[in-house]
């Protein structure tokens, strides 16, 4: 094991060397860049050994790994943005032929050409495209969730894709702290998954893979792809505690933060969870019951822990980078509201919009936020979706 | 071996004349009668004279009863009169009518392409060289296995069969079919394997694929068969870049110039003035505004491993750069682009799919060219060329042409043509 002072795309790059991937097909786009030009170093250093294919765009980059994927390989993409909308069509592709593959998606405003600002709303336009996704808070968690991505996509129950989304600029190139696991404990880790047969182009029985599955067929492959997609949330856990035993390091698909005694929780994905934890820390100290709860894994989406964890709580405050169109909320927000019927009583919830295209959630902004949220469990009438830039 | 056949070509063989069968009755060995058969119409002023085509599995062969015929080691169908017992079931069978009944000695007798002499007598007295002897063996003993099933769903009088078959034929069955959706969807069809992609992302997901077996030293053929429509038009960029960086891909395009799988639409390589459902004919258009994008000459341009045209009235020409690209694969990147007839969306007869691109080669519309990393040089070069009205009167989907889209459609011919010309001119 190193440890190392690495930006979240080199995080990336690292985990992506350690899972020893047979493919990686690499366009370059802010703020994804610095881990294709990593990959290359690694590469023209000898220290990965895949093919890498310079591809012009990103339709280009996910249909070359799928069917490298296909023939058997492992296989890497990232991208972000307009490159994720670019290459919707086979990643929809990808998914929808249950192929197994791993990618990372910089988070990045889409709305704008000068929309090159983080946010979530890239990932979000992406969310019924039917890969797995998983939203790392910090550098050392964006290269973890490379390696369990691997384990997941590959897994013969699973066979899904998975899409590792972290946030542009606040952890794709902010620097942190991060263990840089050695390769023996890594391939003992990916064993599971590497030993599988893997090629079916290699298997004279299996001669077509096609898109031509239609009526009942279709809808009997539809309904397995929707039961391994549910089935993901146990296999998820199996992993994890298999990633803990070797590395000691746990995530869950909510990670919670003082969340159990809480009676006001925040609600949130990504990197802004740091700084909600400081604040939580100083209510705390002021006597107030509050505790974050961060989506981790937002496909499959977890609905009966986010069910347990809304249980007993009087108010949420929901922070959130991107917004849902049509429904005058954010995204986790509007997700949140559809577990409410499973919980006995249910929170008041209050969403809060911040942090769009680079902006900053700051202290200050979610100061206000939570004084709306207590005023809302208070019994009081507050908006229920608010811009905190403007609050 | 060579694999003898009578061939027919279309100088006009004149009703009335009889030297072929005078011959053939003169050749000197029994039963004293010509085996081949002139059939006449007079008042249509049509001719022509039937022979056996020495089939490889002809039906004659598995109807006879008492297994008389027989595909000989000297490669063509004889007869063997001691086992024969006169029914007449194979000259019944044969579509070609190549047998004949003696009718008083109760036997069937045919050509055995007067085995023993240097050519067959017809042929030699054929005084408007319309019969000749053509030896198919080197085209044949390059074929593998048919990995077709028997029968592919294409329209009737459509040639994409005979490409498809001849293209697998010639490359062997260690190769991952690509195709798109699109007319030539083979799927189940073929006994090689077979992966079905996005009409956008052929040469990308063959990339990939590509790779991985280069990463794990595996030479299979990596085979993209899809039309024009996947290539030149929305894809365009997705063959450019893996031509650029020479991935060992195949790429045959079939070019049907519209898209034909939907119903007959313009695309980059449908010709000028050409009718398709997009580019209509009325008082204000008349047919498409554009000339076509020459595909073939983009890609060899980036300088490829192997890059050709081919078609159907060509087919030894059409074999030879198949076994070419199939040896250029193994390092980078081949494409042959194909033109291949559409006789319902070009509106012509069905029977005319292969006499149409021998036209159009003849007219200069079509040139026989290939391009080894760049240096073009023709692989068949009309000395003279004729006028393309002979080529756009075969189609209905010219049939609104005037004086003056004819005199642009030769002359971008013309202009392509010498363009073609000074590519293939080699400097010292």
């Amino acid at each position: 094991m190193d440890v190392k002072v690495l930006s979240g795309n080199k995080a990336a790059a690292h985990g992506v060397r350690l899972a020893r991937p047979d493919v990686i097909a690499m366009y370059p786009i802010t703020p994804q860049t610095p881990l294709a030009e990593e990959l290359a170093k690694f590469h023209a250093e000898g220290l990965i050994d895949a093919e890498i294919i310079e591809v012009e765009g990103e339709h280009t980059a996910m249909s070359a790994i799928t069917g490298a994927a296909v023939a058997g390989g492992r296989v890497f993409t990232a991208t972000s943005s307009w490159g994720l909308s670019y290459m919707n069509e086979p990643f929809m592709f990808c998914a929808g032929n249950r192929v197994p593959a791993v990618m990372v998606n910089v988070t990045r405003e889409t709305s704008s050409l000068r929309g090159v600002g983080g946010s979530r709303q890239d990932i979000m336009t992406a969310r019924d495209g039917g890969w797995i996704q998983i939203e790392p808070e910090t550098c050392q968690e964006v290269l973890d969730s490379v390696l369990i991505a691997y384990r997941l996509s590959e897994d013969p129950r699973v066979l899904l894709p998975v899409v590792v989304a972290y946030d542009g600029f606040f952890l794709s190139h902010q620097y942190e702290r991060v263990e840089v696991p050695d390769q023996a404990t890594v391939d003992k880790f990916l064993a599971p998954v590497s030993a599988r047969i893997r090629s079916k182009l290699d298997d004279p029985r299996t001669l077509h893979f096609s898109i031509s599955l239609a009526g009942m067929d279709f809808a009997n492959y539809r309904k397995m792809a929707l039961e391994a997609m549910e089935g993901a949330k146990a296999i998820h856990g199996e992993v994890e505690d298999e990633f803990a035993a070797l590395f000691g390091r746990r995530y869950g698909m909510i990670d919670t933060y003082r969340a159990d005694d809480a009676e006001i929780i925040y609600l949130t994905a990504g990197s802004c969870s740091g700084t909600i934890r400081t604040i939580v820390d100083r209510a705390r100290n002021r006597g107030h019951k509050i505790g974050l709860a961060r989506l981790r894994v937002f496909r499959p989406y977890p609905r009966e822990e986010m069910a347990r964890v809304l249980e007993g709580k009087k108010a949420v405050a929901v922070i959130e980078r991107s917004i849902c169109l049509g429904w005058n909320c954010g995204h986790l927000f509007q997700e949140a509201r559809a577990v409410l019927p499973d919980v006995t009583n249910p929170p008041k919830m209050v969403d809060f919009i911040d942090g769009l295209s680079s902006l900053d959630i700051t202290a200050d902004h979610l100061e206000k936020a939570l004084a709306i949220t207590m005023a809302a469990a208070d019994g009081q009438t507050v908006k229920e979706t608010n811009w905190l830039i403007w609050e | 071996m060579a694999y003898p056949t009578l061939l027919k070509n279309d100088n006009g063989c004149p009703v009335g004349c009889q030297e072929c069968l005078k011959a053939c009755a003169d050749r000197g060995s029994y039963p004293k009668l010509p085996q081949i058969e002139k059939v006449e119409l007079p008042e249509e002023n049509f001719s022509t004279v039937s022979t056996c085509n020495q089939c490889s599995d002809g039906d004659c062969l598995d109807v006879c009863p008492t297994g008389a015929l027989r595909k000989n080691s000297a490669g063509f169908v004889a007869i063997d009169p001691a086992t024969c017992l006169g029914c007449g079931l194979c000259n019944m069978v044969c579509p070609y009518g190549g047998i004949m009944s003696i009718e008083n000695l109760h036997k069937s007798s045919k050509c055995d392409m007067c085995h023993g002499r240097e050519t067959a007598a017809c042929a030699e007295a054929c005084p408007h060289q319309v019969l000749s002897e053509m030896k198919a063996g080197p085209l044949l003993e390059s074929f593998q296995p048919d990995v077709c099933s028997p029968g592919l769903q294409f329209c009737a009088g459509c040639a994409m069969e005979l490409v498809a078959r001849v293209l697998l034929k010639t490359l062997g069955d260690d190769v991952v079919l690509f195709g798109a959706p699109s007319c030539c969807v083979l799927s189940d069809k073929v006994k090689v394997q077979y992966y079905g992609t996005l009409m956008t992302n052929l040469a990308s997901t063959a990339s990939g694929v590509s790779r991985y077996f280069k990463k794990t030293g595996r030479e299979t053929i990596c085979l993209a068969l899809t039309g024009d429509g996947a290539t030149a038009d929305l894809a365009f960029g997705t063959v450019s870049a893996a031509a650029e960086r020479g991935e060992r891909i195949l790429y045959v395009c079939y070019d049907n110039e519209a898209y034909m799988n939907t119903g007959i639409q313009r695309i980059g390589t449908t010709p000028f003035g050409a009718w398709t459902n997009t580019t209509q004919v009325g008082s204000h258009d008349r047919g498409k505004s554009r000339a076509a994008k020459d595909v073939a000459i983009l890609i060899a341009e980036h300088g490829v491993n192997y890059a050709a045209t081919a078609t159907l009235g060509y087919m030894a020409d059409m074999v030879e750069k198949f076994k070419k690209a199939k040896e250029a694969v193994k390092t980078g990147f081949a494409y042959i682009h194909v033109l291949a007839p559409c006789p319902t969306g070009w509106k012509m007869p069905t029977e005319l799919a292969v006499a149409v691109t021998r036209m159009a080669v003849s007219v200069n519309y079509f040139p026989l060219w290939e391009a080894v990393k760049g240096n073009f040089a023709f692989t068949h070069e009309v000395k003279d060329p004729r006028p393309v009205g002979d080529y756009i009167g075969l189609m209905k989907r010219f049939g609104h042409y005037d004086l003056r889209q004819t005199e642009t459609l030769q002359a971008i011919v013309d202009e392509r043509y010498r363009r073609l010309k000074r590519l293939t001119h080699k400097l010292q």
